[in-house]
């Protein structure tokens, strides 16, 4: 496991509340980390138990939690119109893994320091 | 010769007595974990099994009607149209594992339930035992469970009002990148996964919902074996879910053994999505974070494939074959197996 924070930017301002998730194409757990106001995330794994990402390759992920609003919903959320038609301020394809342009290499060694420029249309 | 005698025949010390229970303890208790090591290796089996006699059903209804199963049949407009579009009430609903019963010699439980009139099959709401759901309770599949999950075999709600009871289902078909939830008259939450629909305001079937129709099965809509252009051998037809998780039990009004009704014909009830890694449960951390980035792990959870087998879990891939998938598998990997046309290069072993 290698510690990893960093920031996502859109035309240089920070993004907050993007949820960025690791990938990694080898084995090993996913991780992720949900960005503050100043665009800074910090990955934890999946469960929540350790810091950082396994070393390898990574697709990154990014997901706009913005969209679902701010409220945890359970399982009411399945027939609530979420988001009352807020839009993803990023482009739909760092949603999903296989569309994601972007990766990251996480070397053995000191933490990471990532940049990820999103923009709003790919 | 009487000294010799009662020295003869005196017992064992104390020291001596204490010493063969200390040895017989250590060899139990090397015994025991080998023993449940073992009894879990069986349930292992049997669910192995389990997944090969539904996956064999899939393959029968195939043969008998030309197309898969039905991933779930319900009507849910605008996204979801019924097939047999009709009045508001009087269509079919029930999951994928319903449609399979009479192919796994259950056809009596398949003619039981009222397809068109849903309510029909729920417990009266006063709670006395007239409607036909009470006919339900406590019916157990044996080849739906997996013995390795914790919990009862039916639905354990006190609440008259409840949906229904009805037996507990561990398998699931795969419904691609994303099972659940499949519902957003909004038209936001396929922005945030589906590559080709950024957020539109009236969502179509079809179009906002691809990301959400790529695996095997999918809501309201049959495939064929020809669907699977990645080839049977490498997309995954069903798996299970793991039934433990602390941190989403403690939240309030939800359990993850709520999910998993044979015949309910709700979304999280018949799919699993591989867009999550198997065994995911909510991180320990849960509580503290983001609320969006909490319904998002949640919808996580309710895709998540899983088991309580050590390290992975089970799965029946379209030509019928079972494989034990470990949880230390790569996600991207993982992911790729669920669609049925991705065109990515993904194989097992």
């Amino acid at each position: 496991m290698v510690e990893v924070e960093g920031v996502v930017l859109q035309d240089g301002k920070p993004l907050e509340r993007i949820m960025v998730e690791f990938w990694p194409e080898t084995d090993g757990s996913r991780s992720f980390g949900t960005t503050d106001a100043t665009g800074k995330f910090v990955l934890t794994t999946d469960d929540g138990e350790r810091l950082g990402a396994v070393v390898g390759r990574h697709r990154v992920v990014l997901k706009d939690a913005s969209v679902l609003g701010d409220k945890f919903l359970g399982r009411a959320g399945e027939d609530v119109p979420m988001g009352t038609g807020k839009k993803s301020r990023i482009d739909g394809r760092y949603g999903n893994v296989t569309t994601t342009p972007l990766t990251q290499d996480v070397a053995k060694g000191e933490k990471l320091i990532a940049e990820f420029d999103a923009k709003q249309r790919l | 010769m009487v000294r010799v005698g009662s020295s003869a025949r005196r017992g064992f010390t104390l020291v001596e007595l204490l010493v063969v229970i200390a040895i017989i303890g250590i060899l139990v208790g090397l015994l025991l974990p080998a023993v449940q090591a073992a009894r879990e290796a069986a349930r292992r089996m049997q669910c192995t099994n389990n997944l090969k006699q539904l996956a064999l059903s899939v393959h029968n209804f195939h043969d008998a009607f030309k197309k898969m199963p039905y991933g779930m049949l319900r009507r849910q407009p605008p996204e979801w149209p019924h097939p047999e579009e009709g009045q508001a009430g009087q269509n079919r609903r029930y999951q994928l594992m319903h449609q399979l019963l009479p192919f796994i010699e259950q056809n009596n439980l398949w003619t039981r339930w009222d397809q068109l009139n849903f309510n029909a099959n729920r417990r009266e709401p006063g709670g006395t035992i007239d409607w036909v759901g009470e006919h339900f309770f406590k019916q157990t599949v044996a080849t739906m469970v997996c013995p390795s999950n914790p919990g009862s075999l039916w639905n354990e709600s006190a609440d008259p009002a409840d949906s229904g009871i009805y037996f507990r289902n561990h398998y699931f078909g795969c419904a691609g990148t994303r099972g659940y939830p499949r519902r957003d008259t909004s038209g936001a939450r396929p922005s945030l996964y589906n590559p080709f629909a950024p957020a539109v305001p009236n969502p179509t079937p079809g179009a906002a919902y691809s990301a959400l129709t790529d695996g095997i099965f999918t809501q309201n809509k049959q495939f064929g074996f020809q669907n699977a252009s990645d080839g049977l051998s490498n997309t995954i037809l069903l798996g299970e879910r793991q039934y433990y998780d602390q941190v989403f039990d403690s939240l309030p009004g939800e359990r993850i053994r709520d999910w998993g009704w044979c015949w309910f014909g709700a979304q999280g009830d018949s799919f699993l999505g591989t867009g999550v890694p198997i065994n995911f449960q909510l991180p320990s951390n849960f509580t503290s974070l983001d609320g969006a980035v909490q319904q998002l792990l949640y919808d996580d959870r309710i895709n998540a494939f899983g088991s309580m087998h050590v390290g992975g879990c089970n799965i029946a891939v379209g030509d019928g074959s079972v494989h034990f998938l470990s949880e230390n598998m790569s996600p991207v990997v993982f992911q790729a197996l669920g669609t049925r046309a991705g065109g990515e290069v993904a194989q097992l072993e």
